[in-house]
């Protein structure tokens, strides 16, 4: 429950330096089974911070960030989309994406989360970059297999640093000129990660 | 008379299903009149509004292009009809013409857009011309292109939020690898104008090596005038006249006779009970 509440906090942290708004994936019904190669069916839920809690959970996240929402997109009603995902009856884990800003246009990246946050999949729905073929390449994005949301806390999104000793700092920029891509596409990840660990 | 009030009333009790059938029948009839009626002017409302939104009455289009939309997908962006730009002149000529402004669709395919990739396109269009058509398109930050040859993009509000973009922000052309400066995204319009790129004619055709090539000319004509009239003074010319006018009247026919049919299926006399 505790991790539940968390990730539903952290599902909304808006970026330090970038605008980032909720998406939905393409073709959920093919998507997901490719994800979740496990799975029997999904339920989409929305989510919005105006509706679930209000400009108190606004205010609670910029005074905790030190900054405001910005951005033409970025606000309080932008609706986000998680991907609760089921085997049988049972729970199995979330796909969640966000749109986030990336240096030549939209980046929409999606994960695949089993119920404590492990990474099991990562994907990129929409790319608009110079070495979008690298970042999509698998050779890039199952760098993030295994990881934990967790270990993004440890990540600066306006410095592009990590914590000693994080996995995160393991993760290898495939293209030294997608700086910015590069750095947007941990932010994804940061954005939905827990804060106290 | 009493008498006639109290038969029909006793009449009513005589063979219930037959009372409750013919109840339902007119129940439901009335309410396929009502939904069709608001349905009907809703649809023309809509229609109408588009149409005025649209900036221009009249589109032509070099023959061939109803397919366009198709060739569109299935070639990846490439096949599409073009007619030369200096047709525009002779459009100029015909009286009837009030103002015209040309316009160049382009697409590229984006192996980066979903799975397995998807299309993305752009409208070249006249930064002297098509502003001063599209008067209802106001901007949510920055303004249109000034200059017609510099590399820059205005955005519907769609388009703008799906890619992220933010005036001074760069857009690239994927396949193309060109980059272009964003001046200004448009308000939400209710309208196709929200998921367009709009890019200056005269660099779009540079971009897509199509110089002095469009795909459509919107043609604002004076009033009063004849369309059919005018549709023939440009028949030799090789292009399609689409008029919203005649478009919005087939819809509308098209509209009343479907309603008829449902109300005819509908009737109460059609289930009769016997």
């Amino acid at each position: 429950m505790r991790f539940k509440f968390l990730f539903f906090i952290f599902l909304f942290c808006p970026s330090i330096t970038w605008a980032a708004v909720g998406c939905d994936l393409n073709n959920p019904d093919r998507d997901v089974k490719r994800l979740f190669p496990g799975s029997t069916g999904y339920k989409t839920r929305y989510f919005s911070m105006a509706e679930k809690a209000g400009d108190g959970l606004l205010e609670k996240i910029q005074e905790r960030l030190g900054d405001k929402f910005h951005g033409l997109y970025e606000t309080v009603d932008v609706p986000y989309t998680l991907y609760e995902i089921f085997k049988g009856s049972e729970k199995i884990g979330y796909i969640h994406g966000v749109n986030q800003k990336g240096k030549y246009g939209g980046i929409q990246v999606f994960l695949a989360l089993d119920l404590e946050g492990n990474i099991k999949a990562s994907y990129f729905q929409k790319l608009t970059s110079r070495s979008a073929k690298l970042l999509r390449d698998s050779q890039f994005t199952d760098q993030f297999k295994g990881l934990n949301l967790k270990d993004f806390y440890g990540y600066d999104v306006s410095t592009g640093k990590s914590d000693e000793g994080s996995r995160v700092k393991r993760i290898v920029n495939p293209s030294p000129e997608a700086e910015e891509d590069f750095r947007a596409t941990l932010r994804c990840d940061e954005e939905k990660s827990p804060s106290d660990g | 008379m009493m008498k006639v009030y109290q038969l029909s009333y006793k009449n009513l009790f005589r063979k219930k299903t037959r009372t409750i059938l013919t109840v339902i029948g007119i129940a439901l009839s009335s309410w396929v009149l009502a939904s069709l009626f608001g349905f009907n002017k809703g649809y023309q409302s809509s229609l109408n509004k588009d149409i005025d939104n649209m900036g221009f009455q009249v589109l032509v289009t070099a023959k061939g292009c109803p397919y366009e939309a198709a060739t569109l997908m299935l070639k990846g962006g490439t096949g599409l009809r073009y007619v030369d730009e200096g047709i525009t002149k002779e459009i100029l000529r015909h009286k009837e013409t009030e103002k015209i402004t040309p316009m160049l669709m382009q697409a590229v395919f984006d192996p980066n857009k979903g799975e397995s990739g998807g299309i993305t396109a752009y409208l070249g269009v006249d930064p002297e011309t098509f502003p001063s058509m599209k008067t209802h398109l106001k901007f949510k930050a920055g303004k249109w292109f000034e200059n017609p040859l510099s590399y820059e993009a205005v955005l519907g509000y769609e388009a703008a939020e799906l890619e992220q973009r933010e005036v001074d922000d760069v857009l690239l052309v994927p396949e193309k690898n060109v980059e272009l400066k964003v001046v200004g995204i448009l308000k939400r319009s209710g309208t196709q104008d929200d998921g367009t790129i709009f890019v200056p004619i005269k660099v779009l055709q540079k971009i897509f090596n199509q110089n002095e090539k469009i795909t459509g000319i919107g043609i604002k004509v004076k009033k009063e005038v004849d369309l059919s009239k005018f549709e023939d003074e440009l028949y030799d010319l090789p292009v399609i006249f689409l008029s919203w006018s005649g478009l919005k009247r087939l819809l509308c026919v098209l509209l009343v006779e479907l309603s008829a049919i449902c109300l005819h299926w509908v009737s109460p006399k059609q289930w009769t009970y016997s």
